[in-house]
């Protein structure tokens, strides 16, 4: 499983969803993507959910959102999450 | 967790709602600085018609109108409130200001009492009614700091709008049991301090942070001000009502506040943890300097010109900050949401040398504008800097919203799984 990784808690809006969206076009079944993002980034998940793709989104004790997106509908992502 | 949240894109505003107030605001900016070129000689006099005018068409047709749009795009986005037929409430409250504001500048120039009849019905149907809407889905949600001050903002607006129908009746002959000056003197501290300076007081506690990576404001700070500056405005339209002596220590309260929060968002952006240098971000900066010298010029009792002339120049350098941030974004953002593989990038809707020679220019601009104050010749350049200011601005938002409809009718579609 290929994972595309993206650590935006230090991008300024919107460059996080503007990289995010461009690494949605390049996922397939056998991918998925995960982001660090210091907010919840509620249009991606909206764009996510929109398309219908498998997503969830949790914030860990550090404060820090984990996001991990995949078209895949069968892969479980909460045992993705990294702690 | 998002899936609880029941956010969705359809509770995005429609990109058109958004560009069409932006574009309605820009061209009542050229408006405003033809005015500006014309009638510059007699704005020391404020109670003059061509300065009630112009002041008008800058709080009305500029700044309410890029005002009203940003609030459309950011309530759902920042407050995850979802206003009903979008469409519709944003047709009607464009159209209807704009009839208004320009049977209000006509009004006052001509004096006709039908005209103010006019103007206080449009101007109060569009105000009260987009305000109206607004506060009603406010009152539903939890309030993080930003939503509670856009809430009170709000308030402000309806506030300063039914005390602006009563002033256009009382100038037009009415015999109405109010005090004038009393009314007058509330009204335009609401419309100021509590619907400009309260709402993007309020809008910076989160896209200060979001748009630039700064440290945030201390969450005790964000919750109280807003409270505060807009307690301190009641208390000071009851003291004014009742005609207390007191009730004039209170706008100096507000000038200190309101300097206050300018100077501790100034720190924020030097305290920012990215190199970022767009247009907008130097937009903000200028803006906040410019309330803090607004600020210090009421404090130590400068020209009342001087002061309004601060307080605009804070102003819409927010609204030139805040259009070349949202008019990308809403672009490429709708497009991508729609599913365009080749939706342009944000870069490529507003050339970021576009949005930085617009910068430049509008700086020449106000500067020029100050220094006419001792060199009144100077004045004639910089309100024809100021007219190419907006007229860059709404070309910006015409070619955003050109390369959206052409997107749509010849973009290619993807689609993610």
């Amino acid at each position: 499983m290929r994972e595309f990784f993206l650590d935006a808690r230090e991008l300024e809006h919107p460059l996080p969803l503007e990289l995010a969206i461009d690494k949605l076009k390049q996922l397939d079944n056998n991918s998925y993507f995960y982001m660090l993002h210091r907010k919840e980034p509620i249009p991606l998940l909206a764009l996510a959910s929109e398309h219908n793709l498998n997503f969830i989104s949790e914030q860990k004790d550090d404060g820090y959102w984990h996001i991990l997106i995949s078209p895949n509908q069968e892969l479980l992502l909460d045992n993705l999450i990294k702690d | 967790m998002f899936n609880n949240s029941g956010l969705s894109l359809n509770q995005a505003p429609p990109i058109e709602v958004v560009l069409r107030l932006f574009f309605v605001g820009s061209i009542f900016g050229i408006v405003l600085s033809v005015m500006l070129f014309f009638w510059h000689t007699n704005l020391t006099d404020i109670s003059a018609p061509q300065t009630l005018a112009i002041v008008h068409t800058f709080t009305l047709g500029v700044m309410a109108s890029f005002m009203l749009g940003a609030l459309f795009q950011m309530m759902p986005v920042l407050c995850g409130v979802h206003i009903k037929a979008p469409i519709d409430l944003g047709i009607r409250v464009y159209v209807v200001l704009s009839i208004g504001v320009i049977f209000l500048i006509t009004a006052f120039i001509n004096g006709a009492t039908s005209l103010y009849i006019f103007a206080s019905i449009f101007l109060g149907y569009a105000l009260l009614i987009s305000a109206y809407v607004m506060i009603k889905r406010l009152l539903t949600i939890k309030h993080s700091n930003s939503s509670r001050g856009m809430l009170l903002a709000l308030i402000a607006l309806s506030i300063t709008a039914i005390l602006g129908i009563i002033l256009l009746f009382l100038r037009a002959g009415f015999n109405l049991p109010f005090d004038y000056l009393a009314i007058k003197t509330i009204h335009y501290n609401f419309g100021l301090f509590g619907w400009i300076a309260l709402l993007i007081i309020s809008v910076a506690f989160q896209v200060v942070e979001m748009f630039y990576v700064t440290p945030k404001y201390n969450e005790r700070y964000a919750k109280y001000i807003t409270i505060v500056l807009f307690s301190l405005l009641l208390i000071y339209a009851f003291m004014r009502y009742l005609d207390l002596a007191i009730a004039i220590i209170i706008p100096y309260i507000l000038a200190i506040i309101v300097g206050i929060n300018a100077i501790i968002t100034i720190i924020k952006f030097k305290q920012k943890k990215r190199p970022v240098n767009d247009a907008s971000i130097f937009f903000w900066i200028i803006g906040m300097v410019f309330l803090v010298l607004c600020s210090l010029s009421f404090l130590f009792n400068l020209s009342i010109t001087i002061t309004a002339e601060f307080f605009a120049f804070f102003a819409l350098s927010i609204v030139f900050a805040m259009s070349y941030k949202i008019i990308p974004f809403l672009v490429w953002f709708h497009l991508n949401a729609l599913g365009y593989f080749d939706a342009p990038m944000m870069h490529e809707v507003v050339a970021p040398k576009y949005a930085k020679a617009n910068l430049w220019i509008y700086l020449a601009s106000i500067l020029s504008l100050i220094l006419s104050n001792w060199l009144p010749i100077i004045f004639y350049i910089g309100s024809f800097l100021l007219l190419i200011s907006f007229c860059m601005l709404s070309l910006a938002i015409y070619r955003a919203w050109d390369k959206y409809s052409y997107t749509l009718v010849y973009g290619k579609k993807f689609n993610f799984n």
